[in-house]
């Protein structure tokens, strides 16, 4: 076949019979020419195809149910894991104004309150000093076991006898209402069957007098392997210290001599601040000038201006910093750049058409070995084994 | 007595699991975007996205990736749409739809947004919608979705001449 434009032409208009529709087919996808000249004619179905697809948010709560693993002790990655943790709260966020905005600070460092209890809190998440720092070890359901561990040589055995066993730690944080928390940690389950059998839970709760504000994970699923876990708990009330759980479950029935356990190891706990804009944001060109108030006790002097980030209410991105970045007592003035998003923020606002809405939202890990993992609801997908 | 070794599984699962979230970041918006065309809801996408990571999680350190990384991804992604959704998705009106697409503002709607891919695709066989939106929406090349789709090359852009021909006849028939 020779290069015909009109053959092109009456293909889109459909008057080819079936035959020359194949013989051109075959030969646009030969000739480079007569492609061009169709996906010139075919643009605007492209493009539309095109913009509609890189327009579609990947939504942000998925990042609490999707599997995110970290898994290493590097320092660095606790920062990594801070900013996942905190992109988990835009979701919520997002529900509200289509104007508000999600600022993401990460704070290196420990708070200026009583900063030897946060170092404290950091030390032997992964049971490397033994018992210290735990409760409920003693006696054979709860026990560190120094022969299997995710990492280093040690970790938590918990036995699924009768009244099973449990061990928890109470780290003391300042928590401001608002805030989020998520609680990682490494788990081997290698025995274990359905809801009726054998499971491991994970809690983690605001305080020991605060009803209701926990969150917990029941693994009822076994596996060979180590397994990396996360769950998150929204923290409407302030609270000054956080309780970690983990239990072993025996089921139904008695299981007084069984052998079956799981282990623990390696937890981590990331904090997730919330504060609102000081002012409403600043629009000039494509530059976004916005100002937050750091909560109480946390120091705005740690947050590291190269880890800031912008997420907006549609879950996305923008890849680079603040491009300025200054402190006027507890607040911080960011300035972004990016022209669509600033585009986007000059559009009035039905709900505050003076004041499009902002929020902030910092992190900071006070207790962690490893980066954030496969959350809660991935593991909590599982398809129970057979018992 | 555990059949398996601690010290086996340690080291290789910190490697694997910094090499998996690298993975995911980089591909989690590709596979959500291709459920939501495929999909006939919001939520069934993120939740088909979910299972496409925990499947591809659960063979990471077993699987070694002959393809692109992206195209293993979209390979469980397709399996996990034939098994877990294989009814057609709703048929939605063009018509209703295309006027949404026109106006700028209105595609920060990610439900609007959405509907529209899956009604403009509705249109299409599945073939050609799913050429369609792998070449031209997800920006795959033709030799990608060969691949994927386990057809020769020439084939997938016989359904992408089909494909755009039918979606542009129809925007025509909408605007007259």
């Amino acid at each position: 076949m020779t290069c015909d434009p009109s053959l092109i032409d009456r293909y889109l208009a459909g008057t080819l019979t079936p035959a020359e529709e194949e013989a051109l087919e075959a030969h646009m996808a030969e000739c480079e020419a007569c492609r061009a000249r169709f996906d010139e004619l075919t643009r605007p179905v492209t493009e539309a195809v095109r913009g509609a697809a890189s327009a579609l948010a990947f939504p942000q709560r998925l990042r609490r149910r999707l599997p995110i693993p970290g898994g290493t002790a590097r320092r660095p990655r606790f920062w990594i894991a801070a900013a996942l943790a905190a992109a988990l709260l835009v979701g919520a966020f997002a529900v509200g104004s289509r104007y508000a905005q999600q600022w993401l600070f990460v704070i290196p460092e420990a708070p200026t309150q009583d900063p030897d209890k946060a170092v404290q809190s950091l030390q032997n998440e992964g049971f490397e000093q033994g018992e210290v720092g735990w409760t409920g070890f003693g006696g054979l359901n709860a026990t560190v076991d120094t022969g299997v561990a995710h990492s280093g040589r040690a970790s938590a055995k918990l036995l699924h006898r009768s009244g099973g066993g449990r061990i928890d730690r109470v780290i003391p944080i300042p928590v401001p209402a608002g805030s989020d928390l998520t609680l990682s940690a490494w788990v081997l389950c290698p025995r274990g069957g359905s809801t009726h059998n054998k499971w491991l839970a994970l809690s983690v709760a605001a305080g020991d007098d605060i009803e209701g504000v926990v969150a917990t994970l029941d693994i009822y699923d076994a596996s060979p392997h180590w397994r990396p876990i996360q769950l998150h708990l929204h923290c409407p009330i302030a609270t000054n210290e956080i309780r970690v759980e983990a239990t072993t479950s025996p089921g139904r029935g008695n299981y007084e001599d069984t052998d079956w356990a799981s282990w623990v190891d390696d937890f981590g706990l990331s904090l997730v601040l919330r504060g609102q804009a000081v002012a409403p944001a600043r629009i000039d060109g494509d530059a976004i000038r916005v100002g937050f108030e750091v909560p109480s006790p946390y120091d705005p002097r740690h947050i590291e201006p190269t880890s800031v980030r912008y997420v907006d209410n549609l879950g996305a991105t923008l890849p680079i910093g603040p491009t300025e970045f200054s402190i006027e007592g507890r607040t911080i003035w960011c300035t972004f750049r990016d022209a669509g998003e600033a585009r986007r923020l000059a559009l009035p606002n039905p709900d505050r058409p003076d004041k499009p809405s902002v929020f902030s939202i910092m992190a900071r890990v006070e207790y962690a070995s490893v980066s954030v993992p496969v959350d809660a609801g991935f593991i909590g997908t599982f398809q129970p084994s057979p018992p | 007595m555990p059949t398996f070794s601690i010290r086996d599984a340690r080291q290789p699962g910190r490697q694997l699991s910094g090499r998996f979230e690298r993975l995911y970041d980089e591909h989690r918006k590709l596979v959500f975007a291709y459920f939501c065309a495929r999909l006939p809801s919001s939520e069934e996408a993120e939740d088909a996205t979910i299972e496409t990571f925990m499947e591809a999680w659960k063979s990471w350190a077993r699987t070694t990736i002959a393809c692109s990384e992206r195209l293993w991804l979209l390979g469980i992604a397709r399996r996990v749409a034939a098994r877990r959704y294989a009814a057609p998705p709703p048929s939605a009106s063009l018509e209703d739809s295309t006027v949404e697409l026109a106006d700028g503002h209105n595609t920060e709607d990610q439900a609007v947004l959405r509907n529209w891919v899956v009604g403009l695709l509705a249109t299409l066989k599945p073939i050609e919608s799913d050429a369609l939106w792998l070449h031209d929406g997800l920006q795959l090349s033709c030799e990608e979705v060969a691949q994927l789709l386990e057809v020769p090359a020439g084939t997938v852009m016989s359904h992408l001449f089909r494909a755009r021909r039918k979606l542009l006849r129809s925007s025509e028939e909408v605007g007259a």
